[in-house]
């Protein structure tokens, strides 16, 4: 920094748990969509726009959603792969994640990619699955896999 | 509405901190320089605006009283302002509203960030996960480098814009930190080493990141009416603008565009009467946490036409001898980014380059007249833009 401190004490490490008791509000419907492999849009009752991941309240400016569910399958229509940590979950890894349009939706949503032979690539068509493991939050689940 | 004024400034060298410095240091240091260069005393102050992103990062929840204490400031005022990446710049927006509004006279704006030397990489990378929507995505697997990839993985399907392109800004800005003493990562390099680095996140590349930095910067503000120091030209902020997009990148109709800074911008344009941009700003500091997001701010804020803004820059356009330098200082990909304190910094550095202060090499010959100033917070979810203006009177 602009200038040294000469008589500066050592740093000390800090190790902090945290515990939350985290609720999910109103899109309990959806995460709760994911935990079984099923995805669960909303949609405007004024505009009829579906949107998944679910917002609770439309672009629009309408205020009124109905929950829907939606085939489970969409498209990649853009990718990359980055190193990322499950909060919570205790994985660390490269994770391919991509923006994906799932059927009968008129937004994207960011999903984690499973595994594929060949590599998915934009245009791919994916379905929604539920992942293996032992998740912290609900939205771990969510994985899209070649369809 | 008085005139707000750029008394002072002051900022520590961004980096990663290994002499045991703490925060409320790096504040009470760049504090008492931008009060110096303003020739004002602590007890002068009547407002003080903190920013920061995240305590998580500092180790300090509630920590705007403590560095105003810290700093000397009681009894002044006292506000805390976040907003993401853009924190700094959200608070130099507080600190002009104090002054515009009537509220307040004189008000030190500082930023500060602990991000580079206090938690692991890993833990980071998890935390800005969660400054997205943090249950939708950052819980699934989103980061900042991701969620930056899939926007400019669009952009180049859009408009053609290239690896290449990217790695142009690259060699800029870290090649213009090399005359910056407080840059983080000074680097001559060539495009070649960009696009030879390791993938981070496709189509980024280690060299296409900005850099997490330590550090801080402060500002005096004072209304225009207050006896002034004249030995130098007066810098006012001439406008402030402020946008918001949809969080989530899939919720916007064009996820490669930055639509929250067209808002902003224009209506920093507006304030100040700025009409075309591309020719009457002098000098810019943009939000580049990485090479694609320079560009996509340059086209935002009109300073290129959409998808014209890498093969502009690839050309020398923005560069450090073109009639628009971007990022004399390096911007976060070269000076650093401590996020509390980057919109902080970029106001000092313009406010220093208006007045013919900044570092020799990277001072243009030329006199500089307006700036431009912009930062975000999210994947430009909030934009927040300022227009600068020197003046002689």
């Amino acid at each position: 920094m602009t200038e040294s401190t000469p008589d500066a004490a050592p740093s000390v490490s800090i190790d902090l748990r945290l515990r939350y008791t985290h609720p999910l509000g109103e899109l309990t419907p959806y995460f709760a969509g994911l935990e079984r492999g099923v995805a669960m849009g909303t949609r405007c009752r004024s505009c009829r726009r579906t949107w998944f991941a679910p917002r609770l309240s439309c672009t629009c400016g309408a205020g009124a959603m109905d929950w829907v569910a939606l085939s489970g399958r969409g498209t990649v229509v853009a990718l990359t792969r980055s190193r990322t940590t499950l909060p919570g979950s205790g994985v660390t890894g490269e994770f391919e994640v991509a923006l994906i349009r799932m059927e009968g939706t008129d937004n994207l949503c960011f999903g984690r990619l499973g595994a594929a032979t060949p590599p998915l690539v934009r245009g791919s068509t994916v379905r929604l699955v539920r992942a293996q493991g032992d998740w912290a939050h609900p939205a771990q689940c969510a994985q899209y896999v070649s369809d | 509405m008085p005139d707000v004024l750029i008394a002072g400034v002051g900022a520590s060298a961004f980096g990663v901190s290994r002499d045991a410095s703490a925060p409320r240091d790096w504040v009470r240091r760049v504090a008492r320089e931008a009060l110096a260069d303003a020739a004002l005393d602590a007890r002068d102050i009547d407002a003080v605006v903190v920013a920061s992103e995240s305590d998580f990062f500092s180790l300090q929840l509630a920590p705007g009283a403590l560095l105003a204490d810290e700093a000397g400031l009681v009894p002044a005022a006292v506000m805390r302002v976040e907003m993401g990446g853009g924190s700094g710049a959200a608070a130099v927006r507080a600190g002009f509203m104090h002054i515009a509004s009537g509220l307040h006279r004189r008000v030190l704006v500082v930023g500060f960030e602990h991000a580079a030397s206090h938690l692991a990489g890993d833990d980071m990378r998890m935390l800005y996960g969660l400054s997205f929507d943090a249950d939708v995505e950052g819980m699934a697997g989103a980061s900042a480098a991701s969620l930056y990839a899939l926007s400019m993985a669009e952009h180049m399907r859009v408009f053609g814009t290239t690896e290449a392109q990217l790695a142009a800004v690259s060699v800029k800005n870290h090649g213009n930190a090399t005359a910056n003493p407080l840059a983080h990562k000074p680097m001559t390099i060539t495009a070649a080493d960009v696009l030879a680095s390791r993938a981070v996140s496709p189509p980024y590349k280690l060299l296409d990141c900005s850099l997490i930095s330590d550090g801080a910067a402060a500002l005096v503000l004072v209304a225009g009416d207050l006896p002034q120091e004249r030995a130098r030209p007066r810098v006012r902020i001439s406008g402030s603008g402020c946008a918001s997009d949809h969080v989530r990148l899939g919720d916007r109709s064009e996820p490669h565009r930055f639509r929250s800074k067209e808002r902003s911008g224009a209506a920093a344009y507006a304030m100040a009467q700025i009409k075309e941009p591309r020719l009457e700003i002098d000098v810019a500091e943009l939000y580049d946490a990485f090479t694609g997001a320079e560009l996509q701010a340059i086209e935002a804020l009109g300073l290129a036409p959409p998808g014209g803004a890498g093969p502009a820059l690839a050309a020398g356009e923005f560069g450090r001898d073109s009639r628009l330098p971007v990022n004399l200082s390096g911007g976060l990909i070269g000076q650093g980014g401590p996020p509390g304190a980057t919109g902080v910094m970029q106001i000092v550095t313009l406010t220093r380059l208006l007045q013919g202060r900044y570092w020799p090499e990277l001072q243009p010959a030329r006199v500089l007249r307006t700036a431009l100033a912009d930062a975000h917070g999210g994947v430009a979810t909030v934009s927040i833009t300022h227009v600068l203006e020197a003046r002689d009177d």
